[in-house]
């Protein structure tokens, strides 16, 4: 007798019982003869993880209009998503809600531009938010959203009621810029002719510093060691202080102006600053004889930073009419936003949950943008944020095939940008070459090789 | 090299997923042999639903059936009769999906990416039918098409025709991929390698040309299977390493198509096999006269008797045989009619749901069509070697950079070549300097010799091509009642649908 076998399937065990159940599915993934061309079939998975991520690639959320002016300067509150405000040339202050995207309280605050603005970084369940603004009226104005809020019901029956009073106003001496509050006391620094820090109680400044210096344009309270403020001047200095002293840390000078300056929020000794040739620097601020980093790709000034509460990304905002995303550890920006109708970009944020930027330019709009362009705004399924990454996996797996490459780094870049690029390049390129001959034919002292980190710093001084 | 820890864990996962057992056959004493084994044996051990797979389906009228093909997850067949029969079955429910007539001699059948389409080579063109037997596409610039095959990863209907071409057809954008003069006459017979895509053809000068889309008319291998006699089947293997050929000189080889490109085995047949076939499992099947033939392990070792047989009924001449997927079942087409025999350990037990799945609903498969047109390969990156995509070149970068520069020389050579001028010759062809050329008097006394024997050969093919006109004649007077399979099925007291269009 001969023993036989074959294969015998009984249909129902492979089917589903009831409508309610998962349909089955049964594999194989150990015999390689019933997939063939896995590679090829995963290359072209990427390829198409590529191609969709360009096609989602929408950043642009909204553009909100309620300025009459250009806008100067953002704020957001740092525990709060909804908080944000921002002033604008014509000296008005609005109040935004970002959850419902509208302005809330238009403020006629300052006569001429809004030079600063900044929250006290209350905490969220206190009952009153605090926020501080500096203008070119050389005032500084304690605002308080309570109390702004008590005169708007008061005054209900008013349409396009301005007036608010703030808590408190106080006249400065001298000419005012930007204003930045203390992380942890109820004090303030102001920038101007000279660095001023003002408690709330006091109509008088509690510290002076001057370093005989121009106007300091920009100054920031490290987040961490909070009594150290790092400020930019008109002079292409950049310059430490700690208010517990009577003078300042340290100063450097570039050789050109800086703009812009933005502390990172995870590494507090770092610090980046936004300078008019086009490039980011960031500086370690226990060793400031050379950048820690460039970051490269603006093609104008840069007029703002701001840091990711992560600490990981920074996004700028540029003189050439771009918002560009770093990574903190990149020389080369990650995304770059922009619209036809966006002129010059004065200041920009990036939200609290790291999941949008937010940004105020010369042409009276705030637009809002999101962090990361394809990412999807509504609540996924399971099944949906697996694909995603997987096909997030597949990108990094193939990220250095160029084909893969290509795609995904290709942005559409305004004509005027691409053109001065080019230049850029050329310009590069000649005077690489034209120091390279001066090598040539002299000695090496005549054209030493410096590293690109420190060449654009002038001397140091303590 | 796969690393111990790898090989554990693929052994791991095994045990896992694949819970299906492969069938079988054991004797109990050494003398007795699997060969003795018939269908009728077969049909009495094995339990009633296994048993049901052993059938026969005559169809005497339309014959031979020379098409046949099988879907990928092995659920539907495809017949087609030389004299126009073409149909559509569910061959383990019976269920007559679609039947038509063509109104044409068919050469060849063959589904495309699932049962919704299939595609067939007729008299003049290649035409490409949907599920319920509506023409969707008549392929002008596929004339005279013989043979078809279809590469389902790259969505390619390749059509072998009898002037000789190959065209790749994409057939998610009706576009042809790419032609291919093959410059050895009327090929007969073509198989892909499932494992790279590359397209093996058998020609009547005893070679093997195996051809990629994107090498032009040169193919990336010969190989001469059998010196001086026609080949006239060939088979891959589903591992794409070997291949069997069979040749007018009544011999079948098994060679190595993955390195050396050898002969591995050589065996004999009584007549010269007509068709050829590799299971999910790597058996072998041949079919000549009203046999067919079983191998098991043909390639390992030199095997002295076959793994089974099988005699068609009736006497009746074997066209094709093919193993179907995921089924220890053999389908023969033959004269008159289709047979279904079991064959115990020629499936593959456990199959892989995502590839090709023998229980899909329709949600499946048409989501099943959508990720595979997603991910359809493009025909270019086609090549014996398959995994060059994905993997890193690691030639050394003045090796890149000569490379460069030979395509770029090259590219320069064949820009001056066109601009060359011809040399001309004025004067050579005239008549009289012909009629003295030596070459020319001896190529006219051999025409000469072999006038007869031409003139024979011409009006021996003429004799049956207008037979065969004369067989198709009767096609013009069938009425619109057409239901040979049908009716057949009702003979047999099965209850059939038959979608109504």
């Amino acid at each position: 007798m001969v023993k036989v076998k074959t294969i015998c399937r009984n249909e129902k065990e492979y089917q589903k019982q009831t409508n309610n159940d998962l349909l089955k599915v049964y594999r194989n993934p150990t015999k390689a003869i019933l997939h063939p061309f896995q590679k090829a079939r995963e290359y072209q998975r990427a390829m198409n993880a590529a191609k969709l991520e360009k096609i989602f690639a929408k950043p642009f959320i909204e553009a909100m209009n309620d300025h009459s002016d250009g806008v100067t300067v953002l704020a957001k509150n740092r525990y709060n998503l909804v908080d944000v405000i921002s002033g604008s040339a014509d000296g008005e202050i609005i109040y935004w809600n970002m959850g419902e995207r509208k302005s809330k309280f238009i403020i006629n605050a300052h006569h001429n531009f809004v030079r600063g603005l900044s929250f006290a970084n209350n905490k969220a369940l206190s009952a009153d938010s605090i926020f501080v603004s500096s203008g070119d009226d050389k005032k500084v104005q304690i605002w308080s959203l309570q109390g702004i809020k008590a005169q708007y019901e008061k005054n209900e029956g008013l349409k396009g009621f301005k007036n608010y009073t703030p808590r408190a106003s106080f006249l400065s001496k001298h000419l005012l810029h930007n204003i930045d509050h203390s992380y942890d006391q109820n004090l303030f620094a102001t920038s101007g002719s000279v660095v001023q820090i003002w408690s709330y109680e006091r109509s008088t400044p509690l510290q002076t510093f001057e370093w005989g210096v121009d106007t300091v344009t920009k100054v920031k309270f490290n987040p961490s060691e909070t009594n150290i403020i790092a400020s930019v001047a008109l002079d292409r200095s950049i310059v430490l202080y700690d208010i517990r002293g009577n003078t300042a840390l340290e100063k450097i000078a570039m050789k050109n102006r800086c703009s812009a300056l933005c502390w990172n929020p995870y590494e507090p000794m770092n610090f980046v600053v936004g300078n008019e040739n086009s490039n980011v620097y960031t500086f370690d601020m226990r060793k400031l004889e050379s950048a820690k980093m460039i970051h490269k790709d603006h093609i104008q000034a840069v007029l703002d930073i701001d840091f990711a509460p992560t600490g990981r990304e920074f996004v700028t905002a540029s003189f050439d009419k771009t918002i560009r995303i770093f990574p903190y550890n990149d020389g080369r920006s990650r995304e770059v936003y922009h619209t036809k109708r966006m002129q010059q970009v004065n200041a920009i944020l990036y939200s609290m949950d790291n999941n949008f930027i937010i940004s105020g330019s010369e042409d009276t709009n705030i637009r809002i943008w999101k962090s990361h362009a394809a990412d999807p705004m509504k609540p996924m399924l399971p099944r949906e944020k697996e694909k995603l990454a997987y096909n997030e996996k597949l990108k990094k797996k193939y990220k250095y095939n160029h084909e893969v490459k290509r795609i995904l780094r290709h942005r559409h870049l305004p004509k005027f940008i691409v053109k001065k690029k080019k230049v850029k390049q050329i310009q590069k390129i000649s005077k690489h070459k034209k120091i390279e001959n001066i090598r040539k034919n002299n000695r090496l002292t005549d054209a030493p090789y410096i590293p690109d980190r420190k060449k654009d710093l002038d001397t140091v001084q303590d | 090299m796969l690393t111990d820890e790898i090989q554990l864990r693929l052994k791991e996962q095994d045990q896992i997923f694949n819970t299906e057992d492969r069938g079988f056959i054991e004797v109990e004493h050494e003398r007795e042999r699997t060969l003795k084994v018939t269908q009728a044996q077969l049909k009495e051990i094995l339990p009633v639903q296994a048993a049901q797979n052993i059938f026969d389906i005559s169809l005497n009228e339309f014959g031979p059936y020379n098409g046949l093909d099988v879907t990928r997850n092995g659920k539907n067949i495809l017949l087609g009769g030389k004299k126009g029969h073409v149909s559509v079955i569910n061959w383990k429910k019976k269920d007559l999906k679609t039947e038509f007539h063509a109104k044409q001699l068919i050469r060849d059948v063959k589904f495309l990416q699932n049962e919704k389409m299939f595609a067939v080579a007729q008299k003049k063109y290649l035409h490409i039918y949907d599920s319920s037997g509506i023409e969707l596409h008549c392929m002008r610039d596929h004339q005279e098409p013989k043979l078809l095959d279809f590469l389902p990863y790259h969505y390619l209907l390749v059509s072998a025709s009898k002037l000789g071409f190959v065209k790749y057809l994409d057939v998610s954008i009706g576009q042809v991929a790419a032609e291919i003069k093959t410059k050895r006459g009327e090929p007969l017979c073509m198989q892909q390698n499932v494992q790279n895509g590359v397209i093996c053809v058998g020609h009547t000068t005893g070679e093997v040309t195996m051809w990629t889309p994107n090498m032009g008319s040169t193919p990336v291998v010969k190989m001469l299977t059998h010196p001086s006699a026609p080949v006239l089947s060939l088979a891959t293997s589903r591992c794409g390493k070997y291949m069997v050929t069979t040749g007018k000189d009544s011999k079948f080889k098994v060679w190595d198509i993955r390195n050396t490109f050898q002969s591995v085995h050589t065996y004999f047949s009584p007549v010269p096999a007509v068709t050829s076939t590799f299971s999910d499992t790597g058996l072998i099947g041949l079919g000549f006269g009203n046999e067919v033939q079983v191998w098991k392990n043909a390639f390992a070792e030199k095997q002295k008797a076959p793994y089974m047989k099988y005699r068609l009924p009736n006497k009746s001449q074997v066209s094709k045989a093919l193993f179907l997927p995921f089924e220890d079942v053999l389908g023969i087409s033959h004269a008159s009619g289709y047979s279904s025999i079991i064959v115990p350990g020629s499936g593959e037990a456990n199959f892989d749901a995502f590839e090709a799945n023998p229980f899909e609903t329709k949600k499946q498969r048409q989501e099943a069509e959508v990720h595979n047109l997603l991910q359809k390969l493009q025909p270019e990156t086609i090549s014996l070697k398959v995994n060059t995509i994905g993997m890193i070149d690691d030639a050394a970068p003045d090796v890149k950079a000569k490379e460069q520069r030979e395509l770029e020389e090259a590219q320069i050579e064949k820009l001056r070549k066109k601009d060359r001028k011809k040399n001309k010759m004025r004067g050579k062809a005239k008549i009289g300097r012909e009629m003295g050329n030596k070459t020319h008097q001896v190529h006219e006394a051999m025409r000469e010799k072999n006038k007869l024997q031409y003139q024979k050969e011409y009006q021996k093919t003429k004799q049956e091509q207008d037979m065969l006109e004369n067989d198709m004649e009767f096609l013009d007077k069938i009425e619109d009642k057409f239901d040979p399979l049908e009716s057949y099925f009702i003979q047999q007291n099965k209850p059939s649908k038959r979608q109504k269009f």
